[in-house]
């Protein structure tokens, strides 16, 4: 069920408009309830056998299962479903951003709550090139798109509804899980910080970024990220939602806040976003801007290593068919190495992992979680 | 028979009285109502297009790419099916909340001969325009010449 929460800065479908993102929700659900799991079915039944008796072993990587079931007709209607899926998706929400926009506009400008938030955006900031390469998610115009001029908030009102009906609701209804899952971890690896100054990068619309605002409110919380569109947004959402929180257009890789500033930098499924360049600047940046003694977590989805050649193959789906592509990449990169390279000392850093705050709530309450992987966590400590 | 009975039943999609139609049709140029029509189609006009095509090369999941495309028309069709039938549903909803009659009468409800034989119709008529793609070809098996090739109908043009 469509249970997201209706803030003021989220767009507002007409009735038509509504019925097709439920209906790509609903999709997806069946998709990954029914469809999906027939992979491993088609993979241990069909596929497997065909190769091991042509080759006389197993596939050995996910790079070689994927050959073999990029041409079972199975897994190609799951693909080509859950592609149109994504692309129906944007394209239900842009029908009600496209009506509303200038009803979100006028309440973007307001501050309800009179919060102390603040918005920076650069005079020429430069979108780097992994975004503009092919855009991310399949998200039309990308992540910086500025359809409607200089004071844009159309991508991040796209990707607020959006974001929501991808994850099938499983981000929670404010899309803040993945914040919750990190706010989490770190209170149960490093008990009793009090944060004062938290970054959050790549934050797009800052669900996870409010989070940590509201979970500590005394702290100095900022989100960034290179969409104009996402933190302009994201600046005027915090506003209606009375939370206080400061954002900026920045790159990652080269932020202007001062050296040892920060006492927690995160980021929450953003370093697939970026580039084998890119992810080695970011990490450094983030020894530059923590303080000593400090934080970094960067959450991201399961590596390579440890994983069997089918679940692997599985995982790379977005990567090749959601344009999360440097997502291939870095599943095989060693992440610990990237951090020590950035400065930080190899008994200081590791690649540790959480399960999500969702998953770990129903546990709790004697419920079956929906999803109980558990997700990567680079972790540094300055 | 039922088609001689047809002919003589008043098309429910004509127009009751075409002057009157007519007449209508003229008036709205100079109504305020029209006014409004054309100032919020000037609105839509103003409108900003959001970007719909995201960039990147679309991966080619069947041998045929124009299966592809089928597959999405596909997609594009259960949607609106299901967007209708949520309309259906907001309909019968708002009926039961203004008090004009219960849903469940219309679990209940068995139409007479009269509407039975204009749904029959009607239903007829839409499965003719859906297989209307497989019956074509058989118009030209049934008539007095073959049908020529492309090429033999540019001959044809050509002389």
């Amino acid at each position: 069920m469509d249970t997201q929460t209706r803030h003021p800065m989220l767009v507002r479908g007409k009735h038509d408009e509504l019925s097709r993102q439920q209906f790509v929700h609903n999709l997806r659900l069946c998709l990954a309830a029914d469809v999906m799991p027939g992979n491993r079915t088609v993979y241990e039944q069909r596929v497997k056998p065909a190769f091991r008796k042509k080759n006389k072993r197993d596939p050995k990587n996910r790079h070689e299962v994927r050959r073999e079931m990029s041409k079972d007709p199975y897994y190609r209607i799951f693909s080509a479903s859950q592609r149109a899926s994504q692309e129906m998706m944007w394209d239900s929400v842009a029908d009600s951003v496209e009506r509303e926009l200038p009803e979100l506009k006028k309440r973007a400008r307001g501050n309800p709550h009179k919060t102390k938030g603040t918005l920076r955006i650069p005079k020429n900031f430069k979108v780097p090139s992994y975004h503009t390469a092919a855009d991310i998610h399949l998200q039309p115009g990308g992540y910086h798109a500025t359809p409607d001029g200089g004071d844009s908030i159309a991508a991040g009102a796209l990707y607020d509804r959006s974001v929501y009906l991808y994850a099938i609701g499983g981000m929670g209804n404010m899309n803040d899980d993945l914040g919750k899952t990190m706010i989490g971890f770190y209170q149960e690896r490093f008990p009793g910080e009090q944060p004062k100054r938290i970054l959050d990068m790549g934050c797009s619309v800052g669900h996870s970024t409010l989070a940590w605002a509201q979970a500590y409110p005394d702290a100095e919380v900022h989100g960034l990220d290179c969409g104009e569109g996402m933190v302009r947004y994201a600046h005027a959402r915090a506003r209606n939602l009375g939370i206080n929180a400061h954002f900026s257009q920045q790159n990652a890789e080269k932020t202007d806040f001062p050296d040892n500033h920060f006492d927690v930098v995160v980021s929450h499924i953003m370093l697939h976003e970026t580039s084998s360049t890119a992810i080695n600047n970011i990490i450094r940046e983030c020894h530059r801007i923590l303080r000593p003694g400090r934080v970094m977590m960067h959450l991201d989805l399961m590596r390579d290593q440890g994983m069997k050649p089918f679940d692997s193959f599985m995982m790379d789906w977005e990567a090749y068919n959601n344009n999360e592509t440097f997502l291939v990449r870095l599943r095989d990169m060693d992440w610990k190495k990237i951090a020590v390279d950035a400065g930080f000392k190899p008994n200081k850093c590791k690649i540790d992992g959480s399960m999500m705050n969702i998953s770990k709530e129903m546990i709790k309450a004697g419920q079956e979680p929906h999803y109980t992987a558990s997700f990567p966590i680079l972790v540094g400590r300055k | 028979m039922e088609r001689t009975q047809k002919a003589k039943r008043k098309d429910p999609f004509k127009p009751a009285k075409k002057k009157a139609a007519g007449k209508r049709t003229k008036k709205l140029g100079k109504t305020p109502a029209n006014k409004v029509a054309k100032s919020a189609k000037k609105g839509a006009a103003k409108r900003t297009p959001m970007p719909r095509a995201a960039k990147g090369k679309r991966p080619q999941y069947f041998e045929d790419p124009a299966v592809d495309k089928l597959h999405l028309m596909v997609m594009a069709l259960i949607e609106e099916l299901s967007v209708t039938r949520d309309r259906l549903d907001t309909v019968e909803r708002l009926i039961e909340r203004h008090g004009l009659f219960q849903v469940e009468e219309i679990e209940d409800y068995f139409p007479d001969l009269k509407a039975d034989g204009e749904r029959s119709g009607r239903r007829i008529a839409y499965i003719r325009r859906v297989m209307k793609g497989i019956t074509d070809e058989l118009e030209n098996l049934h008539g007095q010449e073959p049908a020529m090739e492309f090429d033999e109908v540019v001959d044809v043009i050509s002389r």
